[in-house]
């Protein structure tokens, strides 16, 4: 996610490197921190509890991803949605700036919109994976483990979706529409 | 039936160690001083702009081959040839006698937006190859290019069939078109020209961003939550952040450059289906007669084995050698069997010709 932002600084001209600053650093983990376990402690609420929220552990086709996907659309949408050019749009609300930004909100929400469904599927693979009745699957016995089959899942939603023709351009519009901002970026101070 | 069988209790001990060891290695690696920018004496015994030609001072003695010159990649630091000790590729060449040049193409800035590719491949890359014979006094060096340098290495070779002894390529891209190639499918949706017009050079955070979303939970989550397990190594931390800086060490692309090849080879992959001109010269690979060892890694994630496989065929030679190492794109220059395996390779296969 650091890379991220940080690409998202170069492309809209934000200060070429942030520092090396160990406050920021931590604080930035914590935050992705919180973000993961709340992600993480939903999950597992869904997981442990019934269709009807009876104890036991739902049937990955019967479970309700609904306020999973919620929680995703939120993090995705403030992720890739570029702050810097964001208020430099609002500073100068010109026609050529206004509609620049409007793309880019839009782009993001449509990448934002991959990413959820890939997340989703991922938790999707992960409660299948967990939930197997194949009895010669090894057990999971401690949360390295779980992170593990996380991981694991977690890129074969990913490798399904991200070799597809929608992800590649919805990711090929979201980098126009940032280019398109900082045009316009310069354009206001030229 | 569910395959979880995690003690509550026992998981929350684990929780609290390991947020523990977390804290303590990230606490460990911010204290760290480590150098990254290669490890072996060397010398700079060229210079033309930002490129910089190093010989490396020899290990042992003099194996009687020709020079061996080492194009790196545009992307990223050549220093990763090299990056400490016990992980140097260079060190391993310098161990059987080879003298071993490197070049380094610096950090573009916003003056070098307009180089082109015919000025990397054939006024940068064939003044530093003229250097070299020129003062070994031989009519044609072995090249070694990597990754997106020995793309760069089979233009300059086709074009300059005679600078060459020898070409070893290794994790090159050569056919950009295949399934399983993931970054060749989301650059072919790019407009790089509006990209180049607007930001003139490409940021090399961008390009970082986009290396690490080719698997994203494996190169950052997984990557990051193992810090817990070197947090009492001191060594080991040393070397996950030397790799790190490596990582995150990427010089901006020159504008033009980076969209003739986005274009050229990513989008029309005109290496395999022709139609590919450099300086207004046609690159015809059919022209590469030379004796050609191609090394590809069979799980790398950037350069897909079958983006390199392809290179058998395409050229002139009748002296082509593949060798497959069982590792991924980094491991191939930094890996343990790595060492033991690659430089024994290269410089065996350089002696027997």
């Amino acid at each position: 996610m650091s890379a991220w932002l940080e690409a998202q600084r170069s492309l809209q001209g934000g200060p070429a490197k942030a520092p090396a600053n160990a406050e920021e650093a931590m604080r930035r983990g914590l935050a992705f921190g919180g973000d993961y376990l709340g992600i993480a402690g939903d999950w597992w609420r869904i997981f442990a509890q019934g269709p009807a929220g009876a104890p036991g552990m739902a049937p990955p086709a019967a479970m309700n991803l609904e306020p999973l996907r919620a929680h995703f659309i939120e993090l995705y949408q403030r992720l890739f949605t570029p702050e810097i050019a964001m208020a430099a749009v609002a500073q100068h609300p010109a026609a050529g700036m206004a509609a620049a930004g409007a793309r880019c909100q839009a782009a993001a929400q449509r990448f934002a919109g991959q990413v959820v469904a890939i997340a989703t599927d991922a938790f999707r693979r992960l409660s299948t994976e967990l939930a197997t009745t194949d009895a010669t699957a090894a057990p999971i016995t401690s949360l390295r483990e779980l992170h593990e089959l996380w991981i694991e899942c977690g890129e074969a939603a990913y490798a399904a979706a991200a070799h597809g023709d929608d992800f590649a351009e919805a990711q090929a519009e979201l980098l126009a529409a940032f280019v398109e901002l900082r045009f316009e970026q310069q354009r206001l101070r030229a | 039936m569910t395959r979880l069988a995690i003690d509550p209790a026992r998981a929350a001990v684990e929780m609290t160690e390991f947020c523990g060891r977390l804290a303590a290695g990230a606490q460990a690696l911010a204290a760290l001083d480590v150098r990254a920018d290669g490890c072996s004496p060397r010398d700079a015994i060229f210079r033309i702009e930002k490129t910089v030609l190093w010989r490396y001072q020899p290990m042992a003695a003099d194996a009687g081959l020709p020079p061996l010159v080492i194009c790196y990649a545009l992307v990223n630091r050549p220093y990763m040839m090299d990056l400490q000790p016990d992980r140097s590729l260079i060190r391993g060449l310098l161990a059987r006698g080879l003298d071993v040049y490197l070049i380094d193409w610096g950090y573009p800035d916003a003056g070098d937006r307009e180089l082109a590719l015919d000025d990397y491949v054939n006024r940068y890359l064939g003044a530093c190859i003229d250097q070299v014979r020129a003062a070994r006094g031989c009519g044609a060096v072995n090249l070694l290019g990597v990754c997106q340098g020995g793309t760069m290495s089979l233009c300059h070779a086709a074009l300059h069939p005679e600078r060459i002894r020898n070409l070893v390529t290794m994790v090159t891209p050569v056919d950009f078109h295949t399934a399983d190639n993931l970054l060749s499918k989301w650059v072919r949706k790019m407009d790089v020209d509006r990209m180049v017009e607007v930001l003139g050079n490409i940021p090399g955070e961008l390009l970082n961003a986009t290396f690490l979303s080719l698997l994203p939970l494996k190169l950052s989550l997984r990557k990051y939550a193992g810090i817990a397990d070197l947090a009492d190594d001191p060594e080991a931390l040393a070397n996950f952040l030397r790799m790190e800086r490596w990582i995150h060490d990427s010089p901006d692309q020159a504008g033009k450059a980076f969209a003739e090849f986005i274009r050229w080879f990513f989008q029309d992959n005109r290496l395999v289906r022709g139609g590919l001109s450099i300086g207004g010269q046609a690159v015809d690979p059919r022209r590469i007669e030379c004796p050609l060892l191609n090394i590809y890694a069979t799980q790398d994630h950037l350069v897909p084995p079958s983006a390199s496989r392809p290179l058998a065929g395409l050229t002139g030679s009748r002296d082509y050698t593949a060798f497959e190492f069982d590792g991924g794109h980094i491991g191939i220059y930094v890996s343990r069997r790595a060492q033991e395996l690659l430089p024994q390779a290269i410089a065996g296969w350089l002696t027997g010709r």
